[in-house]
């Protein structure tokens, strides 16, 4: 039933998986067309929500201009609130602070609220590793868990598994039949992880945003497992990329709104917890230390460059719903952790170059999703760069002799007219069609994902003469 | 890492490119014409139950809750606008806890949590719950029906509202959550499913 994703291939043959697959194929264009159209919707109740996309843009790219001043004092605000702080160079640093804190807290249980900050440092691998079970408790991230797989979407990551899959997968469990009908799925997962929650020592979550000015975080769940992993166990930590800041709570309101708009259709999430450190003296309930992990994990590689917009993301996951190549193929046929237009971006950032070519060019470069982004991401002009440095550094000898070849054969109308003379010889010679296989090893790789248009008999020129 | 070299390292790649100022938002324009019908409207869209009540009445909507359950398990807090429950808890053969003294225990076999609210958004339907005491997490999480009380002094037209509000908070509690409807999740077959791990069922009494 689940596709098998070979991640030590490359994305064509991911892909190809992908599109061998009906069912998910059907399921992401119902998924993603339901949240565009709740997306549009939602944002028509804004008087002006384009002049609100300019100010979360603003605000996101004045936080970055002083991301340092942003960090510290949230820091010192987290502190001041009796929390602890801890700043992570990468993620073998970030994962090994939370086993610690787990082992000292003397966890054999964590709860996990969905985070995807998490998921890029592995972090359930190495708390396995260290003798701590972690449970996913978002229902689609616990799905997918149950599953063994990854998520394929950022706010929907179980977005390719139908109701009849969801209910193999807790039978199994079970150990009895479940049928396949959302009310008594959903309770039995009720069920389970409420028994997880009350006997976990740890409890793990993301951070959507930090409020630097207060010192406090913002966590947003539906479900309400963001709030009982910050709530019930004794120890929290939170997982946080170092660019997901806000000065103020009214910096964070213009967030919110577009963060709900844009991700689910929704005008705020069903809960908006704001953290303010552990547990006061006097409060009856909460945990008793709160930890704050500040990731970098390669971030600080992309400030001052042309891809330091790419860190204005809030995760909303609006520019994945919208692609041409996602809506076809996926999140699974990308990366792990993030897909999507956004992930051929930060891909590169937090894994370093190497990550960079081939993603960037899973990609029409229509601009759906810089039209999409609430917070004006120039999301293709970035893939466009991430080609040019690939172009760069990694093309292969032919394919750079390739194109300048091309560039200087364009240069002169006598050389483009003798081009086009070619083009037409071609043209006769293959009828006109569009052709599936190019020859020579260079051009078939190119056909190996797209058709060839035809070559015209007459130029555009001669047509338009 | 340590933290003077972690933010040290962002302020060399930062290097000596402009530091912006954030200029107000100015898209943030949300028009509301009678908050009380507007929050109650947009309460019941996202699948909660508004009520309204005058001081005297409040406990009614309790009674109206626990009305059919069998001997319901009812947690309340002795926050402030919380209407005295015993007696519709009585009259439905219920058990009434106090929070906090009847600790977390009884927090996670209660049947209905009831607690007060800070603030209620007409734009969205939204309540603030404070963990400051005397009230607490648990008692709007962990029972599966939630009945908050919220005074109509505390109705505030838009969010934007709301966090000028908690700007000028003097102090935090440990914990504020915004609570927009009952608990729900799309994640099996993209179906709503309410109650997933908050209160399935969520009840405002809107106490003039």
């Amino acid at each position: 039933m689940s596709a098998e994703y070979d991640y030590g291939k490359g994305f064509s043959e991911r892909a190809a998986v992908s599109l061998a697959d009906p069912k998910l194929r059907a399921n992401l264009a119902y998924v993603n067309d339901r949240q565009i159209s709740s997306r549009i919707e939602a944002m028509s109740s804004l008087k002006d929500p384009d002049a609100l996309r300019d100010d979360a843009s603003r605000i996101r790219s004045a936080v970055l201009s002083r991301l340092d001043e942003h960090l510290d004092r949230l820091a010192t605000g987290w502190e001041s609130h009796g929390g602890t702080v801890y700043f992570a160079d990468d993620a073998t640093d970030a994962t090994s602070y939370v086993r610690n804190v787990a082992l000292e807290a003397g966890a054999t249980l964590a709860v996990k609220s969905k985070s995807m900050a998490s998921e890029e440092i592995g972090l359930n691998r190495a708390l396995e590793d260290a003798g701590v079970e972690p449970v996913e408790t978002d229902l689609g991230e616990y799905i997918v868990q149950l599953a063994g797989e990854h998520p394929s979407h950022i706010i929907t990551p179980s977005i390719h598994k139908s109701k009849q899959d969801v209910a193999r997968l807790f039978s199994e469990r079970a150990g009895e039949e479940l049928p396949a009908e959302v009310t008594p799925l959903a309770g039995y997962a009720r069920t389970v992880l409420r028994e997880k929650f009350l006997s976990a020592g740890l409890g793990i979550s993301g951070v959507n945003f930090g409020i630097s000015g207060p010192g406090a975080l913002c966590l947003v769940t539906n479900e309400g497992n963001g709030r009982m992993c910050t709530s019930v166990p004794p120890v929290h930590v939170a997982i946080m990329g170092m660019e997901r800041v806000v000065g103020t709570f009214d910096e964070l309101a213009v967030m919110l709104a577009l963060l709900g708009r844009s991700g689910t259709g929704q005008k705020l999430t069903q809960y908006t917890s704001l953290l303010f450190g552990p547990r006061r003296a006097d409060e009856a309930d909460g945990p008793s230390e709160s930890h704050l992990v500040i990731l970098d994990n390669g971030r600080h590689k992309a400030l001052g460059t042309r891809f330091q917009d790419a860190l204005k993301c809030i995760r909303c996951g609006a520019c994945l719903n919208v692609c041409p190549v996602f809506r076809q193929v996926g999140g699974h046929a990308y990366d792990p952790v993030y897909s999507g237009p956004i992930g051929a971006v930060l891909n590169p950032i937090i894994k370093g170059p190497h990550a960079a070519g081939e993603l960037a060019h899973a990609s029409t470069l229509c601009g759906a999703c810089t039209e999409a982004c609430p917070v004006r991401i120039p999301l293709h002009d970035l893939l466009l760069y991430l080609r040019q440095d690939y172009a760069g550094r990694a093309a292969s000898r032919s394919e750079r002799i390739a194109y300048s070849s091309w560039a200087r054969a364009w240069a002169t109308e006598g050389r483009f007219r003798v081009f086009s003379q070619a083009g037409r010889v071609l043209g006769a010679l293959t009828r006109g069609r569009p052709l599936r296989r190019l020859p020579l090893p260079l051009l078939s790789r190119w056909t190996r994902g797209r058709v060839f248009p035809g070559f015209p008999r007459s130029s555009y020129r001669k047509r338009r003469t | 890492m340590d933290r003077s070299a972690f933010l040290e390292r962002i302020r060399d790649r930062l290097g000596d490119s402009e530091r912006l100022e954030v200029e107000g938002p100015s898209g943030w324009e949300v028009r509301v014409d009678g908050p009380g019908e507007r929050f109650a409207a947009e309460l019941e869209a996202v699948g909660g139950r508004a009520h309204r009540a005058s001081g005297g009445n409040a406990a009614g909507v309790v009674a109206e809750v626990v009305a059919g359950m069998e001997h319901p398990k009812v947690l309340v807090t002795e926050e402030p606008g919380v209407p005295d429950v015993s007696a519709p808890v009585a009259a439905a053969g219920g058990e009434l806890l106090r929070w906090p003294d009847a600790g977390r225990a009884a927090a996670e076999t209660a049947e209905v949590g009831v607690t007060g609210a800070l603030w209620a958004v007409a734009e969205t339907g939204t309540i603030v719950v404070s963990a400051a005491p005397p009230g607490g997490r648990a008692p709007s999480l962990l029972p599966p029906v939630h009945v908050a009380f919220v005074s109509a002094d505390g109705l505030l037209p838009t969010v934007a509202d709301l966090f000028r509000e908690l700007s000028a908070m003097p102090a935090y509690p440990s914990n504020l959550v915004l609570i927009t409807g009952p608990s729900k999740s799309s994640d099996i077959g993209q179906e709503l499913a309410r109650g997933v791990h908050g209160p399935g069922e969520l009840h405002v009494v809107l106490v003039e």
